[in-house]
C-alpha cells in the first residue's frame, strides 16, 4: 500500500518543531510576536476557505506552542473566497498576525517569530516542500 | 546659481541631520539657515544649534528665516507635537515644505497641515520608503496585471536597532492610547513611527483607502519604552475600501534581530499569484572571520540607536553580512525636488498623509478597546 502525505502538513509540522526546538533553547529569549504569510497550493477550485482554515488552524496551534498559551481572542477578516486576516492575542501580551491565502498559486510563504532578544525568520518555497510517500 | 534655498527646521537627533544634507548635496540646493520656534527646550535648542554649526550655516528663529529672500523650500522636522503650528506657519509664507514621517500626532492636526497646504497652493511631500527600489518593483508588478487583482496585501517595517532584552520579565501592556505625545528622549512610540511606512506604502501601492482597522500593541523587547509606557511593536489587520485585507506589522525588535538595518517587506496576493518585495533582496551573504558583535555601546540619549550623529560616539559595528545588490535609486528628496521644477504632484502630499495619521490613531484607538475601529470612506 503507498500512502501519500499531504506535503503542506508534513512541511509545516516539520518547521513548527523546529521553531519549537529554538524557542525551547532559549535562543530568541521569550516569543512575543508572531508574524506568518501564507499561500497554500490548491488544484480544487471552491475549497479554498477550507484550506485557509486549516491553515490558519495548523499556524494557531503552533503559535499557542510556541508561546505556551491557549489564544485569548481573535480578530478575522476577509470575505468567502477571499485571503484571511486573522490577529490573535493571548493573555499573557503575545500577538500573532497570520494573512493566509489559499488557489492556484505554488504554496510560499514566510514566517517571522519575535523574541524578547531575537527573531526567527523563515521563508516557505514550494521547492522544499516535498511529497512524502511510504510504502508499505 | 543654485535653483533652491533652503530652511531646515530642527537639529540632530531628528532625520534633519540626513535629510539636510542631503539636500545640500543636491548641486540645484542650498541650505542658509536652520531654525526653530522661539520657547522651545534648552536641549532641543542645543541640539538645533549644533546642527547649524556642522552644516556651518546661522541659526535662526522661524520667523527671521521664513523672512530671507529667495528661500523657496521648507524642511521640517520638527517634534511631532508642533508640526501643525510650524507647517501653518511656513505654508502661509508660500513655501513649498518637506515633511518629516509622520504628518502629524492628530487627525486634527494632519488635516490643518494639509489644509494649509491646499490653500498656499504650493509642493509638498511627506517621507515614505516608496522610492526605493523594492517599493517601485512591487509598484510596478502591480500594475503590469501579472497577479490578476490583488486581494490581500502584507507589508513589514521591523526595525533591528536597540538593545533588546531587557524588558522586565511579566510586562503586559495595557494599551492607553494616543495621549498626543510623541516625542521622548530614549524611545519613540513604534507603531506610529515604524508603523507610517507599511501604512504609507499599502496606501500608495493601492490607492485604496482603509475602512477598517483592528489593532494591538506591545512591549515585547525594550525597558525604555517600558519604563515610559510606550509601544515598541504594533500589529495591525486592515480591510481597505475594495474588500482587500491588509496586514501589518511595525515595531523596533533590537540590534540582533535582523542582518540588516531591518526587515523592510511587501507581499501582494493576487488572483493567480504572489510576489514579495523587500529592501534587503537580493543579496548576497559573506561569512569568514571577521568578528560578529551585535551589540554596541549605548548611548545615554540614544539607547534605540535612533541617531547617525549618536551613532559617531557608539560607533556600533558594521552589520555587513548582507550586501544588497545595488540598484539606481532616484531619493525621495530628489523627487520631491524633481515634482517642484517639473510641476508634477508628488505622490506622497501632505494632503495624502493625512489618511496615514487616521489609520495609525484608529489602531491606538483598536489596540485599546481590542475592537475593529471603522472610518469613513
Amino acid at each position: 500500500m503507498t500512502t501519500v502525505d499531504s506535503p503542506f502538513e508534513e512541511y509545516w509540522k516539520r518547521l513548527s518543531q523546529t521553531v519549537a526546538s529554538a524557542v525551547n533553547a532559549g535562543r530568541i529569549g521569550v516569543p512575543k510576536a508572531l508574524r506568518v504569510v501564507l499561500h497554500v497550493h490548491s488544484d480544487s477550485f471552491g475549497l479554498e476557505d477550507s484550506i485557509q482554515e486549516q491553515a490558519a488552524v495548523a499556524a494557531r496551534r503552533s503559535a499557542t506552542g510556541w508561546f505556551s498559551e491557549e489564544v485569548d481572542s481573535e480578530s478575522v477578516v476577509g470575505e468567502s473566497g477571499s485571503p484571511t486576516g486573522l490577529l490573535l492575542r493571548w493573555r499573557s501580551g503575545q500577538s500573532a498576525l497570520l494573512l493566509i491565502s489559499a488557489g492556484i498559486a505554488s504554496t510560499t510563504g514566510s514566517l517571522v517569530l519575535m523574541g524578547s532578544h531575537g527573531t526567527i525568520y523563515h521563508r516557505i518555497e514550494s521547492a522544499l516542500i516535498r511529497s512524502t510517500e511510504r510504502v508499505d | 546659481m543654485v535653483a533652491h534655498r533652503i530652511v531646515a527646521l530642527g537639529g540632530n537627533r531628528t532625520h534633519l541631520e540626513g535629510y539636510a544634507r542631503e539636500f545640500a548635496a543636491d548641486p540645484r540646493c542650498e541650505i542658509v539657515a536652520v531654525a526653530d520656534e522661539n520657547g522651545i527646550s534648552e536641549y532641543r535648542n542645543g541640539l538645533n544649534r549644533l546642527l547649524a554649526a556642522e552644516l556651518k550655516v546661522p541659526y535662526l528663529s522661524l520667523s527671521e528665516a521664513l523672512s530671507i529672500a529667495d528661500v523657496d523650500i521648507v524642511v521640517s522636522c520638527v517634534d511631532i507635537e508642533r508640526r501643525a503650528r510650524v507647517a501653518q506657519e511656513v505654508l502661509a509664507c508660500g513655501k513649498n515644505l518637506y515633511l518629516d514621517k509622520p504628518l502629524a500626532g492628530s487627525v486634527p492636526d494632519a488635516v490643518a497641515i494639509a489644509d494649509a497646504a491646499d490653500s498656499a497652493g504650493v509642493t509638498t511631500q511627506m517621507l515614505t520608503t516608496i522610492h526605493a527600489p523594492w517599493a517601485q518593483e512591487a509598484k510596478s508588478t502591480m500594475r503590469s496585471g501579472k497577479l490578476g487583482r490583488v486581494r490581500a496585501i502584507h507589508s513589514d517595517m521591523l526595525m533591528a536597532k536597540g538593545r533588546p532584552g531587557t524588558v522586565p520579565p511579566g510586562t503586559i501592556r495595557k494599551e492607553q492610547g494616543s495621549d498626543g505625545i510623541f516625542t521622548y528622549v530614549t524611545a519613540k512610540r513604534e507603531l506610529f513611527d515604524m508603523g507610517i511606512y507599511p501604512v504609507s506604502l499599502i496606501y500608495w501601492l493601492t490607492g485604496k483607502r482603509v475602512t477598517s482597522v483592528n489593532s494591538v500593541t506591545g512591549n515585547y523587547f525594550f525597558a525604555e519604552h517600558a519604563e515610559i509606557g510606550i509601544e515598541d511593536y504594533g500589529a495591525m489587520l486592515l480591510t481597505l475600501e475594495d474588500g482587500t485585507v491588509a496586514t501589518a506589522c511595525a515595531g523596533r525588535i533590537g540590534m540582533p534581530s535582523h542582518p540588516q538595518v531591518g526587515e523592510r517587506r511587501i507581499t501582494m496576493i493576487g488572483e493567480t499569484g504572489l510576489a514579495t518585495f523587500a529592501a534587503a533582496d537580493p543579496h548576497i551573504e559573506i561569512y569568514n572571520t571577521e568578528p560578529v558583535s551585535t551589540s554596541a555601546a549605548v548611548h545615554p540619549y540614544d539607547p534605540m540607536q535612533m541617531w547617525g550623529s549618536t551613532a559617531k560616539e557608539t560607533q556600533p559595528p558594521p552589520k555587513n553580512r548582507w550586501l544588497t545588490l545595488g540598484q539606481s535609486e532616484r531619493s525621495d528628496i530628489a523627487c520631491f525636488l524633481d515634482c517642484l521644477e517639473s510641476g508634477q504632484r508628488p505622490q506622497v502630499t501632505a494632503r495624502d498623509a493625512v489618511h496615514h495619521v487616521e489609520i495609525l490613531m484608529a489602531a491606538y484607538e483598536s489596540a485599546v478597546s481590542g475592537e475593529t475601529v471603522y472610518l469613513s470612506q
